[in-house]
């Protein structure tokens, strides 16, 4: 990958880190925010199940949810909350933004359940196709996708 | 993959791997046999937890059928799930011996395996089951046991609060760590505090058979949980006879109604969780006709436990600290056994825990824990004095313990942790007396390195 930058932006870099190294070094940096910024830049959509009649739930509801206390809808359909891979990134993000807590919290709320039979966890999915997919299929499903193009049968729900 | 399937290919597996699982088992089992309490007291009471496993586990086999239907279908689903965890530990100590003989080059003989099984029939109803494989030195010799198996009942489940009951094998709820105690990722280090959560009279303090009323109500910030449980206690293991009566007694326990409550207030992200647990438990013991002190009677014992328990988090830094009082009340019992001076004692412990999280996966924790057997004789004076006049020798350090340690986490993955950490001892209190036969053999001060690698899945 050729990469074009400022030759003064270089030129800095060439005295900071010196000669060969620093345009090496420049390239390094260059490439790891380009890897990185769009990450940051990922919105976090939750979706649910499209015949889901539940149009807007408030943080404290979704906080219930994704814990695993909340076991039902307002209409009585049963809650199947679906997660990412538990060391992705944009699970990180999703418990960050909109939990509010990190990702081991959260993992440690679910083992609490399951290893004392008070409650199960989240079905850990692989990827955001699988999620997608999933979500659309199982009525009363809730999950977090970043992009949420291309998602049959689902719609975006939203968090006051 | 679906988790039925995986189900079934995990149990077709384990009949390929049954044999070298039943060696290991095995192996560790003939080395403690010749000295170690038997888990079970009888042949029918193995016959009925074979029976009970087999029915459980036929029974998720077939929902897991049904499940699989059902998962394509856009109705009610089953949600069958399977988790478990294997911890292996070791522990090297300068004096004692704590989970078999550590001194030397060391123990291996630390071992948690748990697999839990969950199925939810309906919308209102939830199926649980785990088993578990302990190893812990000569107490417990890693025989599988069926830890709890739970039908629960969610009678209202609404956004503002829900209750419902549980039935069956219920795993106890007090303190903070009680309920997940052998699962390595709920709790903060490789070993809980001693002095409320006891390894050597586990078997009493894990779970009890019978029915468990709950609640939660969601508030703006955070929400409080109630639990409720009237069961019976399991104490047909000898290690806590070995505990209690001082060694193997021709009689047996047998459990009565047992009482155990928990109120707790946890705020969302964890920042403040206030608890108070209370727990009863009563139970008797039940002499042979050669115990002629009896006179055929029954002798009654009860126990008492409070705790009172909070956590706060403030940024990168966890404070955890808990306080309780313990009474054992023996009646009617020998004095031979109990003598009168240890009939009625109040026990006092109480711990404080700092973990300070350096990253995602890096945390390092230090923590004091205090044990006192007797609040009114905190060292062990009047002890010495008292089995004295009765012609015996008291080993004064046996009746506290001050635990200080230092430890570090690493979290690999989500999957994967390694722990270790450094103990300095003062007391025997804790000290199991299966692997340290001769109290008069330890020694009051003493070390503990540990070291542990889990996994969860």
């Amino acid at each position: 990958m050729v990469l074009y930058v400022s030759p003064y932006v270089n030129s800095l870099f060439i005295q900071l880190c010196g000669g060969q190294m620093g345009r090496i070094s420049l390239k390094f940096v260059i490439v790891l925010l380009l890897v990185f910024i769009p990450l940051h830049v990922y919105s976090q959509h939750i979706i649910v199940h499209s015949n889901n009649k539940t149009t807007s739930i408030s943080k404290n509801t979704l906080k219930a949810i994704f814990s695993m206390r909340l076991r039902t809808w307002p209409d009585g359909t049963p809650i199947t909350v679906f997660v990412q891979n538990s060391d992705s990134e944009i699970h990180r993000k999703f418990c960050l933004s909109k939990l509010g807590v990190l990702p081991y919290q959260i993992q440690r709320t679910w083992d609490v359940l399951v290893f004392s039979g008070m409650g199960q966890s989240p079905i850990e999915l692989s990827s955001e196709n699988e999620m997608k997919q999933k979500i659309g299929q199982v009525r009363g499903a809730i999950g977090y996708v970043s992009d949420i193009r291309e998602a049959e049968n689902v719609v975006p729900i939203s968090i006051y | 993959m679906s988790y039925q399937f995986r189900y079934i290919k995990f149990l077709n597996s384990l009949v390929d791997y049954a044999p070298a699982i039943h060696w290991c088992f095995k192996a560790n089992a003939s080395k403690s046999l010749i000295t170690a309490p038997k888990v079970w007291k009888s042949n029918s009471q193995q016959r009925r937890f074979n029976l009970s496993t087999i029915t459980f586990t036929l029974y998720l086999l077939v929902n897991s059928n049904l499940a699989q239907s059902g998962w394509n279908n856009l109705g009610e689903r089953k949600q069958f799930q399977v988790h478990g965890f294997a911890t292996q530990g070791y522990i090297k100590t300068d004096n004692n011996n704590l989970f078999g003989k550590s001194t030397g080059y060391g123990s291996f003989d630390f071992r948690e395996i748990g697999l839990v099984g969950s199925v939810k029939p309906s919308k209102a109803t939830y199926l649980s089951a785990q088993l578990l494989s302990r190893t812990a030195g000569k107490s417990n010799d890693g025989e599988i046991d069926l830890d709890f198996a739970i039908f629960d009942y969610r009678i209202a489940d609404k956004m503002a609060y829900n209750y419902g009951f549980r039935l069956g094998r219920i795993k106890n709820p007090y303190g903070l760590f009680n309920d997940t105690r052998d699962m390595a990722y709920t709790r903060q280090n490789i070993l809980l505090p001693q002095s409320i959560y006891f390894e050597r009279t586990r078997d009493l303090s894990m779970s009890s058979d019978g029915v468990e009323f709950y609640s939660q109500l969601n508030q703006e910030n955070g929400f409080i949980n109630f639990q409720f449980v009237v069961s019976k206690p399991r104490v047909e293991d000898r290690n806590s006879e070995v505990i209690l009566l001082g060694g193997n007694k021709p009689g047996r326990f047998a459990g009565d109604l047992t009482f155990l409550g928990r109120v707790s207030l946890n705020t969302f992200n964890d920042k403040l969780i206030l608890s108070y647990s209370e727990v009863q438990l009563n139970f008797r013991y039940k002499p042979t006709d050669d115990e002629e002190d009896f006179e055929g009677n029954d002798a009654d014992v009860l126990f008492k436990l409070r705790i009172l328990s909070a956590q706060l988090k403030y940024s990168n830094l966890i404070l955890t600290a808990e306080y309780a009082r313990r009474s054992f009340i023996f009646s009617g019992m020998s004095e031979a056994y109990v003598p009168s001076f240890l009939a009625n004692t109040t026990g006092e412990s109480y711990y404080l825990q700092l973990t300070y999280l350096l990253n995602q996966n890096w945390r390092i924790y230090t923590r004091y824990d205090i044990l006192f057997q007797d609040k009114d004789d905190r060292y062990g004076r009047s002890y010495v004095d008292n089995v004295a006049a009765r012609n015996g020798t008291g080993v004064a350090y046996s009746r506290y313990a001050k635990d200080y340690l230092v430890g570090v986490q690493w979290n690999i993955s989500s999957k994967w942790m390694v722990r270790a950490e450094l103990h300095e001892v003062e007391g025997v209190a804790w000290l199991s007396l299966n692997d340290n036969e001769n109290l008069s053999e330890t020694k009051k001060f003493w070390h503990a390195g540990m070291f542990s690698i889990s996994y969860r899945f």
